[in-house]
């Protein structure tokens, strides 16, 4: 077929709203964008003049997935900014809820938004009908991840113990020693999960890409660290405005980013491709049996780094509690702020990708407030996979081009109310 | 168990009410208030553990703004999941679906639907959806203390 018009109004099985248009015509591609349709959002604006310690409180409900994130990345901003150095046990805390949240995202992107697209069902819902315990796997081991959250931090979605310099609240030991033995018989539904995705087939497309994600020499990282990328290079995360470049385009209210390509990737795919070596062995092992290795240029595969992250995840958070029971835990007071103005960037890997947090802080308020979102630094990239992908596909039924271009899409787990701004517009 | 973002204008609703049976001295001992917040499908896992449950929520009923209504059975089945009917991802007509398929939900269920006026990003919950805060408190304070239904 030479010529197709698909026009997919509010693509499902995202969050957010954002619609795919593609235009061919004889063969020739006219027009393909992704088009964020969602209203902008206020965070940054609701940021101004507010207290520091609030602005984590307020910047952990711009996404209910991401929400700990958020919160995290806010926190090493306010905390850079005011001199505030976190204690190690902070730091391992911080870790260890990072990793609920990356399970908890990431269980309910590969089962609930991408496994619907391979068993063939239009939603959840069949699938919870046809495979009840496929659903209830992942609902179990969703309710570990949310029930790890709160333990740390309080509570699941906006996480209220999280505070400048530490924490307001404390897990019991019999928290932890519930939680560690739950992590332990997680693994059966963990392994499953690398099964079920061994025999789904996620589709071939293969595109040159450059990747970007944190990296500490370390370990496998998610809060701070150095950006690195897939082209080489890394850079303190001061520097994220040059790295990411953000510009509009007229039809789209979210902004893109781009760096020594046209477009780049974040999320578990670059993370996999950046920092591969320091994965857990078992997860390297899931890696292995789901046939992915870096650097792997297939966004589709997306969901199969998430699925070895999963891996990772269980592992590196047995192995933190076990330090944690090992040590006790200490009931400190935060860390208290060296001074009240300043500027600080704080960065995390969060489960869709790198997200930045930079605020001016004068006399304890925020002065300025600017966020960089990891889907708004992916939607240019999946148009230039669509407009390499289109052209392969264009043979295909009308019906199957959309999926195809649907499944792109949601590999890359984009969480479009997350990533759309309000721009201040003044006439001159 | 309220459902909604409280900075999403009248999506707040659920927390409002909410907090007034939070501050109303008439709830027995045995309610439990959860603010699920922008729950998606960890509410099917909330709703789970429980026998009897009441959720609270904005919803598009297609209503005059602050009017609400309480659905349960197939008032609630025929709720059914649509397109874009929810400010978050899994929205509660979505989580309710799966938890039948599942067999995971109450052996009592209520939903107290309001409908909103304005869902824009903004504090504060619009004068018309105001008004309805004390009705559906004390609509659900009375099913409360009336015990379970048979």
């Amino acid at each position: 077929m030479a010529s197709v018009k698909v026009d997919v109004h509010h693509v499902t099985r995202v969050e957010g709203h954002g619609n795919i248009v593609i235009d061919v015509e004889n063969g020739e591609l006219k027009q393909c964008e992704l088009q964020v349709v969602e209203a902008p959002r206020f965070f940054e604006a609701m940021l101004r003049g507010r207290p520091f310690a609030q602005a984590s409180h307020i910047t952990s409900r711009i996404c209910g997935i991401c929400a700990v994130g958020h919160a995290t990345a806010s926190l090493r901003a306010t905390e850079k900014a005011l001199g505030v150095e976190p204690s190690p046990q902070t730091v391992l805390l911080r870790k260890l809820n990072f990793h609920g949240e990356i399970l908890d995202s990431h269980v309910l992107h590969a089962y609930m938004l991408v496994a619907p697209d391979l068993l063939g069902t239009g939603s959840v819902i069949p699938l919870a009908r046809s495979a009840p315990e496929v659903v209830l796997r992942a609902l179990r081991m969703k309710k570990l991840a949310g029930d790890l959250c709160a333990a740390i931090c309080g509570r699941h979605t906006h996480p209220i113990a999280l505070t400048v310099g530490g924490f307001t609240h404390y897990p019991s030991r019999s928290d932890l020693e519930s939680l560690r033995e739950r992590l332990a018989a997680v693994r059966a539904d963990v392994d499953a999960t690398v099964e079920l995705f061994q025999k789904l087939r996620l589709p071939d497309f293969e595109r040159e890409t450059e990747y970007l994600a944190l990296r500490k020499p370390e370990e496998y990282c998610f809060i701070d660290g150095e950006i690195a990328s897939s082209d080489g290079g890394s850079w303190p995360v001061e520097r994220y405005r040059e790295i990411t470049s953000e510009y509009l385009v007229s039809y789209s209210s979210a902004k893109r980013t781009k760096h020594q390509r046209e477009a780049y990737m974040v999320g578990a795919l670059a993370r996999f491709n950046i920092s591969f070596d320091r994965l857990h062995p078992k997860a390297k092992a899931a890696a292995s049996a789901l046939g992915i290795r870096p650097k792997c240029t297939n966004p589709y595969l997306n969901t199969a780094a998430q699925v070895v992250e999963i891996v990772h995840c269980v592992e590196d958070a047995a192995r933190i509690l076990d330090q944690l029971l090992a040590q006790g835990i200490t009931w400190e007071e935060p860390a208290k702020p060296t001074r009240l103005s300043g500027e600080g960037v704080g960065a995390c890997d969060v489960p869709r990708g790198t997200l930045y947090h930079n605020y001016r802080i004068e006399e304890g308020k925020i002065a300025a407030a600017n966020c960089i979102i990891p889907t708004g630094q992916n939607l240019a990239n999946i148009e230039a996979d669509m407009r390499a992908l289109v052209p392969k596909i264009l043979s295909r039924k009308r019906e199957e081009i959309t999926l195809a271009l649907e499944m792109l899409v949601r590999a890359y787990d984009p969480c479009i109310s997350c990533s759309t701004h309000m721009l201040e517009v003044r006439f001159v | 168990m309220a459902i909604g973002d409280p900075l999403r204008a009248d999506d707040g609703a659920g927390a409002a009410v909410l907090e007034g049976l939070r501050k109303s001295h008439g709830l027995p001992m045995t309610v439990r208030l959860l603010d699920a917040g922008t729950g998606g499908i960890d509410i099917t896992l909330t709703l789970g553990g429980t026998s009897r449950a009441i959720v609270v929520d904005a919803a598009d009923l297609g209503l005059r703004p602050g009017a609400w209504t309480r659905l349960c059975g197939d008032a609630l089945r025929r709720f059914g999941p649509r397109a874009a009917n929810s400010t978050h991802s899994a929205g509660l007509a979505e989580a309710l679906a799966i938890g039948e398929a599942l067999g995971l939900l109450p052996k009592e269920l209520v939903v107290y639907a309001i409908q909103p006026e304005d869902l824009s990003f903004q504090e504060g919950l619009t004068s018309s959806v105001a008004r309805a805060i004390p009705q559906v408190t004390s609509a659900i304070l009375a099913e409360v203390c009336r015990g379970p239904v048979g």
